[in-house]
């Protein structure tokens, strides 16, 4: 975790961009919707894997950015005029701000107090969403205008899958670079030993601060990646289950892993769709289902799928 | 102006899902002092609870009185059973450089949403049901304010549960051992105090507490497999309380259910479901501790 | 005779009804190794802590080179070129052993971009990487370089601490109990290093220890605590005669 990511570690992204320009010819819209719907969870995982696997903060605000990054981009569009490759950015912009305002005081909390405080405000957001009817939309939500980049119209599965897929490969390639360098070793720093990182010279406080507000970012990010490719916003897709999916995929997965965070999203974003098509009559089974496998995930493979298969192994 | 007797009756209405609230607390604080776990699955428990009631009495034609010890035991063994086979083994997979308390609480995640499953695989269960009140009558009337029987029932149970509980803990030798083992395991476990069956039967019985929740909660709400989600007002009732103190839940589930009804009087009635996202969030910033928490001590290195 | 390095005036440090220091006052001079002794619970963590300001004292001053601690953030001690070690080794358990001694030189890597490559970043990275696997092999931790800190035993992981304690090149250094736990034939070995730092590198050391052979070998002036209070301080000979030690240690009435 120091120095620049090796090209090895680059390449596969090439292949993200090049399946994401030679698929949407070939594959049914099904498929493409859930390649978006992935694409977009991805980036959701990673942003609170970086607070939560990289940093240790246990912060449950996420959902509550992600649903501004929406919200922000679909308002800057239809009230503002702005031009979506503009009012993306800007959402996310708005989430890492808002991201940083809560990190004032919620960095002072400890471990659960912080849970708790963070998951409070998550639902306290939806509760704007669902309230603030004169700029929301309430709980009917928003339309979505189909989104225009420099003149490619999104809006449908198969033209925004490769916007989606550049965004993600950045977002990843970021990740990577952040996690490799300084502040991703403070960040781990951070969550090991609080002491230990202090008596390093790190300003813990801040970088607390500043992980919140990136983390924010990436799930503002999140939220205009889906606006690409759906037509409603509305406050449902922001609450409390919408957390639990997203933390339970980089925890089966691997904390603090990237690999493990992608795995987890690929595995449980699928999770919900093979169910239904292949115990068709038995919808009703999906929860229990989900409920089991989280449980026997934890006995079993606390380090999640990478942490338990690949993780570099401990010589004794 | 708003009429005095409203206030009174807001009130009065607000202590009564108070003591629910603070039941459902007391087992959140329960568990979370005995084991540092967050309990996802409290307010599904909770539910379980009252359909197990409903299933007492509607089908098993258990008398009312019964139904509260049947749904209890059989809680109290899911919860131990809980706690002895899956977050024991969780608890002993410690991963360096991750908090176990992560992989603790997405094993609670996962209960509810088993248990939730699992009364929705049921036949039936999907039709909104409604477990008759304990006791019906004629409604009561202190000064201008008007209970319903059941309500007085409520506060009732609520007390009498609330009192084994301070009995338990601070008369039985059991009870100073579980005090003795949530407050430092490693001692206790050095003084001969089995730890894990004690961290056991205290899920057992954070879960028996919630299942009379359940119970006296189902008369008043639709019963549905969702009916978990009151459980956040649970959580809000024990940080108003200090989320470590088990007086300051039973407070705190009083204070929240009265500031509840007085907010959906004075302000709109949409402002009675937020309301537990500000306190809690204005508890946690201003005096994380809440009003029972200790002075935060800082930790020694 | 020059200013002490490092000193501390009148420190005191309560912990609700408990006095953990009582008007604790010390010098210590430039490139000496100075020791802090005492029974257990006699508050010398506390001092270390207060240094590393995990504590706030209620009442005097700490000053190194001139410039007061205490109006610092615990983040800012490293950058004045006080490094420590821990009783609890706190390491950073789940990261390899060179990424613990980057932790430890934090300080001194100059800041980059983190999101993107860049010279500046690469030149950074690369000559911290140098510079912290020389630290290793110095240390005798080069091999293990790529072990998970949780992966070393016990030794290796004192080891560590200090290799990241060291990373930050500091001029004061402050070893809590550097030798709890370990071997004699690792204790000698320490003892060789702590006089190598002090001598040759110049570096003023602090150590709060219980070995008395370590403490014995090593040490140029010696500061005895019990019960928050300072109740000696002299060169090794003189300590190990005061009688006051002597009854701290091993209870009223016992001679040497």
């Amino acid at each position: 975790m120091y120095g620049s990511p090796s090209w090895q570690r680059l390449a596969p992204l090439l292949i993200l961009l090049a399946l994401g320009a030679v698929l949407p010819p070939l594959l049914p819209q099904y498929f493409l919707y859930l390649g978006n719907v992935l694409m977009m969870y991805a980036v959701l995982a990673l942003g609170l894997d970086l607070l939560l696997g990289w940093a240790g903060q246990f912060a449950f605000a996420h959902i509550a950015f992600f649903g501004v990054g929406a919200y922000a981009t679909v308002l800057l569009q239809t009230r503002l005029g702005i031009p979506f490759a503009a009012a993306m950015p800007l959402a996310a912009i708005l989430a890492a701000l808002i991201g940083m305002l809560i990190a004032l005081p919620a960095t002072r909390l400890r471990a659960v107090y912080l849970a708790l405080a963070t998951f409070a405000f998550a639902e306290g957001a939806q509760w704007v969403f669902n309230a603030w009817d004169r700029v929301t939309g309430g709980a009917d939500g928003l339309r979505i205008p189909a989104p225009n980049l420099f003149g490619y119209p999104l809006g449908t599965d198969p033209r925004a899958f490769p916007v989606m897929a550049v965004v993600l490969a950045l977002v990843i390639a970021g990740t990577l670079y952040l996690t490799s360098s300084k502040f991703g070793r403070s960040l781990c720093a951070i969550r090991d030993s609080e002491h230990a990182a202090a008596a390093s010279g790190i300003d813990v406080r801040k970088t607390k601060v500043i992980v919140f507000a990136i983390s924010a970012a990436y799930a503002g990010i999140a939220g205009g990646m889906f606006t690409m490719y759906q037509s409603f916003v509305n406050p449902e897709t922001f609450g409390f289950a919408q957390i639990v999916l997203v933390l339970s995929m980089i925890v089966v997965g691997g904390l603090g892993t990237l690999p493990g965070t992608l795995i987890g999203v690929v595995l449980l974003g699928l999770l919900p769709e093979v169910m239904r098509t292949a115990m068709r009559s038995l919808l009703v089974w999906q929860e229990l289902v989900y409920g089991v496998i989280l449980i026997l995930a934890m006995m079993y493979m606390p380090r999640g799928l990478w942490g338990t298969f690949f993780r570099r192994r401990v010589r004794p | 102006m708003v009429d005095f007797s409203l206030v009174l009756q807001a009130t009065a209405s607000g202590v009564v899902t108070g003591c629910v609230y603070a039941l459902i607390a007391l087992s959140l604080v329960i568990v979370y002092k005995s084991t540092d776990v967050i309990n996802f699955a409290g307010g599904e428990v909770v539910m379980v609870g009252g359909y197990l009631g409903m299933v007492g009495l509607l089908y098993l034609g258990l008398p009312y009185a019964l139904i509260f010890l049947f749904s209890a035991a059989l809680t109290f063994a899911l919860g131990a059973a809980f706690d002895r086979l899956v977050l024991n083994k969780v608890l002993g997979r410690a991963v360096p450089g991750q908090s176990i308390l992560v992989a603790m609480v997405i094993a609670t995640v996962g209960l509810s949403y088993a248990m939730k499953g699992s009364v929705r695989v049921f036949p039936y269960t999907e039709d909104v049901r409604r477990l008759p009140p304990l006791f019906t009558g004629e409604p009561i009337f202190i000064g201008s304010v008007v209970l319903q029987p059941q309500d007085l029932a409520i506060v009732g149970i609520a007390v009498l549960v609330m009192l084994a509980l301070w009995a338990f803990f601070a008369l039985t030798i059991t009870g100073k051992a579980l005090r003795a083992t949530s407050q430092n395991p490693r001692a206790a476990a050095l003084v001969g105090i089995p730890v894990r069956t004690m961290r056991m039967t205290m899920w057992g019985l954070a879960s028996a507490v919630s299942a009379v929740a359940g119970i006296l909660l189902a008369p008043k709400l639709l019963m549905t497999p969702d009916m978990g989600v009151i459980v956040i007002l649970a959580f809000a009732a024990a940080i108003i309380g200090g989320f470590a103190s088990l007086p300051g839940c039973i407070v705190g589930g009083i204070v929240l259910g009265v500031i509840q009804n007085l907010a959906g009087l004075f302000l709109t009635s949409s402002a009675i479901s937020v309301a537990p996202f500000l306190v809690i969030m204005l508890i946690l910033t201003l005096r994380p501790q809440g009003l029972f928490g200790g002075r935060v001590v800082a930790k020694k290195v | 005779m020059s200013a002490p390095l490092f000193s501390l005036k009148g420190v005191s440090v309560r912990f609700g009804g408990l006095q953990a220091l009582q008007h604790f006052s010390m010098d210590v001079a430039t490139g000496a190794i100075h020791a802090l002794i005492g029974p257990n619970g006699a508050g010398k963590s506390t001092v270390f802590n207060c240094v590393s300001r995990f504590y706030t004292p209620t009442a005097g001053e700490i000053r190194f080179d001139g410039r007061s601690l205490l109006e610092a953030p615990a983040h800012a001690i490293a950058g004045f070129g006080i490094a420590r070690t821990f009783q609890n080794i706190e390491l950073c358990r789940s990261l390899t052993v060179l990424e613990n001694v980057l932790i430890g030189m934090t300080p001194r890597i100059p800041g980059y971009f983190p999101f993107a490559p860049g010279r500046r970043r690469a030149a950074a990275e690369r000559t911290a990487v140098e510079e912290a696997e020389a630290l290793l092999a110095r240390l005798g931790l080069a091999d293990q370089r790529h072990t998970p800190a949780e992966g070393l035993d016990f030794g290796g992981q004192k080891k560590l601490d200090l290799a990241r304690a060291l990373a930050s090149k500091p001029r004061l250094l402050l070893l809590d109990e550097p030798a709890a736990g370990l071997r004699n034939r690792e204790i000698t070995t320490l003892d060789a290093l702590l006089i190598d730092l002090a001598r040759q590198q110049g570096i003023t050391i602090v150590l709060v220890e219980h070995v008395m052979q370590l403490v014995m070998a090593v040490a140029d002036r010696i500061t005895v605590l019990n019960f928050g209070r300072k109740i000696a301080e002299g060169t090794p000979a003189e300590v190990r005669g005061d009688s006051k030690v002597i009854e701290a240690y091993l209870g009223h009435g016992a001679h040497a």
